[in-house]
């Protein structure tokens, strides 16, 4: 636990501010301070707070009410627009992803059951 | 001249070879930067041999008429099909950089949105790459996002994030090139590639501390990857791209064929990488990167060398 605690430490704020951003933009909903406080577990509340409203500040996320209460969610405009350039780009070409650092490729089907039967053991266990 | 000429083109041959085993076997780092230089000087070694065999024409030239024919070992025959392949070549090579600066341009529009490192994409695809930059950013769809945990999130955060930080698009793009350059050298890109998200994988490992959450984000991603491209297509929204993977009934079936074809097309895949993360952290052998700098040294050292011959010759030749 205090190795971890260390690591949080040293941390970058570009690094909680990406990893801020990834849990309202997997969330359906808007999230409060407090959900997503809940969501890294290992973060201050002041912490978390400030950095909702830096992001607010950028652009990234917007304030709402959600459920009677404050709550953030992503801006989706610029990103939608974005994401629809990008769908055309990669898919213009089957190579045309090639020299981008992808964090996974695409599987065979062999792979992808290999991958399924090293989950199940692995849950067994 | 006479054998020094053919010797990058050996050299190519020897390193394609050499990648395949080399590929699991080198410390991901400096293997992934030591066979790009190589195929980088293999491939231009290769070019610079093919010019020289078409240069080898300079006594055929009509306004030189009549003067005693240059005494090489190669004859003519030999010298116009050197003429061919080079031109071949050039082509290619021009193609792949006008494919990598569309691209560039392409992503432009990601650097330039706001915030800070993570672009989040909403897109059905699960998908998450480095766009390289300054300063460079990470690009992850929400269905990504979706599918990991956490946990795993921070690993493909610090995944990512090393491989800007290493420079590793540059080996990518350098590889890219020397592929188009020299299309034996194509195994030793996918070896590249490999290196490079071992390295990556390996560095978010020791970033959270904990190397069999790196194998088990990267089962959960190369699962969400291929379920949302599946699903896409089904879907029927024509040109859904990720070729190839996901279609039809009939398209699983022909891919099905296609994987027991070729087992060992994508041997540097996923499951390598999860299998490496999973076993106890082995630190690949230094020693492995003699032999492949040792390659890449040799076929300029021949270049040089044949380009010497050369030049006697031709001096040679110019006197009368």
């Amino acid at each position: 636990v205090a190795r971890g605690e260390a690591q949080r430490a040293r941390r970058a704020a570009g690094q909680l501010e990406a990893e801020i951003l990834a849990v309202l933009w997997a969330a359906d909903t808007p999230l409060s301070p407090a959900q997503v406080q809940a969501a890294l577990d290992d973060l201050a509340y002041n912490t978390v707070h400030t950095i909702l409203t830096r992001l607010t500040e950028k652009g990234e996320l917007e304030r709402v009410t959600h459920d009677g209460r404050p709550a953030y969610a992503p801006v989706r405009d610029a990103a939608q627009y974005a994401a629809d350039q990008m769908r055309a780009a990669l898919d213009a070409g089957p190579d045309r992803a090639e020299i981008l650092a992808t964090f996974v490729t695409n599987l065979t089907a062999d792979e992808e059951l290999s991958l399924r039967a090293l989950l199940r053991r692995g849950r067994r266990r | 001249m006479t054998v020094a000429v053919y010797l990058p083109i050996f050299a190519c041959a020897v390193l394609a070879v050499g990648s395949g085993p080399l590929a699991t076997r080198l410390a991901p780092r400096g293997g992934a930067w030591a066979l790009t230089a190589a195929a980088v000087c293999t491939a231009l070694s290769g070019l610079w041999a093919l010019w020289l065999l078409v240069a080898s024409l300079v006594d055929d030239l009509p306004w030189l008429g009549g003067v005693p024919r240059m005494s090489l070992p190669v004859n003519d025959a030999l010298s116009a099909g050197a003429a061919v392949v080079l031109g071949w070549c050039l082509v290619r090579i021009a193609a792949e950089l006008r494919r990598q600066v569309r691209l560039r341009s392409d992503v432009r529009g990601l650097l330039a949105l706001p915030g800070g490192e993570l672009v989040v994409l909403p897109d059905r695809h699960a998908r998450a790459f480095a766009v390289p930059g300054r300063p460079g950013r990470i690009v992850v769809t929400d269905t990504m996002l979706r599918a990991l945990s956490v946990a795993e999130r921070r690993v493909l955060l610090a995944h990512e994030r090393a491989h800007l930080r290493a420079g590793h698009p540059m080996a990518l793009a350098l590889a890219s090139v020397a592929v188009s350059a020299n299309p034996l050298l194509r195994p030793v890109q996918e070896a590249v590639n490999f290196l490079c998200e071992r390295d990556a994988d390996e560095q978010a490992g020791a970033e959270v501390g904990d190397r069999t959450l790196v194998a088990a984000a990267l089962t959960t991603a190369a699962l969400a990857t291929a379920s949302s491209s599946i699903g896409t297509s089904s879907g029927g929204s024509g040109g859904s791209g990720s070729s190839g993977s996901g279609s039809d009934d009939s398209g699983e079936s022909v891919r099905g064929l296609a994987t027991h074809a070729l087992p060992d097309f994508h041997r540097h895949g996923v499951l390598d990488r999860v299998a490496a993360m999973r076993a106890p952290c082995r630190v690949g052998r230094r020693i492995g990167l003699v032999p492949v700098i040792l390659v890449g040294a040799a076929a300029v050292a021949a270049s040089i060398d044949a380009t010497g011959d050369f030049t006697a010759l031709l001096v040679r030749f110019l006197r009368g």
